[in-house]
């Protein structure tokens, strides 16, 4: 990665970073979902920057535009205008101290994994990738396929079951 | 990516930006001043005629009207993110302008998945909806979030399976591709089902009326931007018409061809060619706005999930059993 691109990656990896911790320290759920989009939004644009324009372009599709909208009707429907999260320190110190453990034993394996890095990948075009989906790769996109079935006729089971 | 810092090479992206977002301003002043008059011409009334040349002056008037209006926030909104609604619905509407081709060869960013990036940026305009409800402090504001929100994505599946087989025709998902491969037939011929439900869910997703649920002012007063005034409303306004109108410019160029004229008619036009089309596309939307009472929200979302959603999927089934049989004689036909 040259000067001005390695400036470019590093501002959306600060963003995201930045974008991340605002998402965990706030008190407002509301605004920690706005966070995380944004945090979702720079992760895209790394993806970008990487030359994998579709996988950026699904990011933003699945994430920002399907799951933090979801997780925003969520908020809606359950919590109250202008309400804060307080959770006790106990709370939190139980909550913390697993996760640091988690993180720290992640950071600990990502350091010492010797990864086959290769120096640069030239951009896969999404006729290449949908080639790959339907020849190479079918088993697995299917059992994908058959997966979010389940999941969509199990969401409207449990929905016809709360109208009774 | 090649991220080039030099003067020059940051001037196009500038001049590109510049040029949308004159683009976008100079066009929503047309719009509603010609959304005036199709109004007053279905009701049978003159229309705004004092100002300039039948009215065209009005929205200039109007414009300082707005500008010099008091900004009012309200007492129980959240301040910040009130301010920053109106910014979040209307920027992600201009983005969609990235992916339009203008013209042969003439286009600010020809991605090779440029489509999906048209599926998927404009529709983000519901985070926005969805702040400016949350942060107005107020239960109508609040519900006509949810309302827009629920129906922006509900309308957003049977839209995006509307293209697929444009998608399957062309062959490219790069909207360039997709101009190009209409040169001897347009799509709405052999798309015809693909474009009627793209059409109605575009609108859908606009907001227009008879899919104006999220501001119904019977039951909403005026749904998620109630506690708007002055500039602030003024832009959700902007980004209302800018969604129209890129919607619009977006069907011209998935199903009526783009840039090119009709029988490759003066294609030195180009450009004219494409606006001519996408204004009789929003002709039609204000025609269906002035004409059709709006629906129910039962009846809104039943249209999308029982009706368009069936149609969409018929739609792509049948296009690809034709790309896969006859696939030969359709290269032949689009040439």
């Amino acid at each position: 990665m040259s000067g001005p691109e390695l400036v470019v990656f590093s501002l959306l990896g600060l963003a995201g970073v930045g974008s991340a911790v605002a998402v965990v320290s706030g008190k407002d759920l509301f605004r920690s979902t706005l966070f995380f989009g944004s945090f979702l939004l720079s992760v895209a644009g790394l993806y970008f920057t990487l030359e994998a324009s579709f996988v950026g372009i699904m990011q933003i599709f699945v994430y920002v535009g399907g799951v933090v909208v979801m997780i925003l009707f969520g908020i809606m429907l359950t919590q109250q205008e202008g309400a804060r999260l307080n959770a006790s320190l106990e709370r939190r110190l139980t909550v913390a101290g697993p996760v640091a453990l988690l993180a720290g034993i992640l950071i600990a394996a990502i350091m010492t994994t010797s990864f086959k890095t290769v120096r640069e990948v030239p951009g896969v075009d999404i006729a290449t990738l949908g080639k790959l989906f339907t020849n190479d790769y079918v088993l697995p996109f299917e059992i994908v396929s058959v997966l979010l079935l389940a999941a969509l006729v199990g969401a409207v089971v449990v929905a016809k079951e709360r109208e009774k | 990516m090649n991220v080039d810092f030099t003067a020059g090479s940051l001037l196009v992206p500038a001049a590109w930006g510049l040029g949308f977002v004159l683009f976008s301003a100079l066009n929503v002043m047309f719009l509603v001043w010609m959304e005036r008059k199709v109004s007053a011409d279905i009701q049978s009334r003159w229309g705004p005629m004092v100002r300039g040349y039948h009215g065209s002056m009005q929205l200039l008037a109007d414009m300082v009207k707005l500008l010099i209006k008091e900004d009012i926030l309200p007492a129980a909104a959240d301040k910040k993110m009130f301010a920053l609604a109106p910014f979040l619905v209307f920027i992600p509407a201009l983005l969609a302008l990235l992916v339009l081709p203008i013209g042969p060869g003439l286009i600010a960013r020809d991605m090779g998945v440029g489509l999906v990036y048209y599926l998927a940026v404009p529709s983000l305009a519901s985070i926005g909806i969805f702040v400016a409800g949350w942060s107005s402090g107020n239960k109508y504001s609040t519900l006509g979030g949810m309302r827009s929100a629920a129906q922006l994505i509900s309308y957003e599946i049977p839209r995006s399976l509307s293209v697929l087989g444009v998608v399957m025709l062309a062959g490219t998902l790069s909207m360039m591709g997709i101009v190009n491969a209409q040169k001897s037939l347009w799509f709405i011929i052999p798309q015809i089902l693909g474009f009627l439900v793209y059409y109605i869910a575009s609108i859908a997703e606009v907001g227009r009326t008879p899919f104006d649920l999220p501001e119904g002012e019977s039951e909403l007063v005026n749904g998620y931007f109630t506690e708007y005034s002055g500039m602030r409303f003024s832009f959700f306004m902007m980004g209302e018409y800018v969604a129209l109108l890129v919607a619009c410019l977006m069907g011209a160029v998935l199903f009526l061809g783009g840039w090119r004229g009709p029988f490759g008619l003066l294609p030195q036009l180009g450009p004219v060619w494409l606006l001519l089309k996408a204004y009789a596309l929003v002709y039609v939307a204000m025609v269906v706005r002035w004409t059709l009472p709006r629906y129910r929200i039962d009846q809104l979302l039943e249209i999308s999930w029982k009706v368009l959603l069936p149609i969409s999927l018929i739609n792509v089934a049948l296009t690809a059993a034709i790309v896969f049989v006859g696939g030969e004689w359709l290269r032949g036909l689009l040439g």
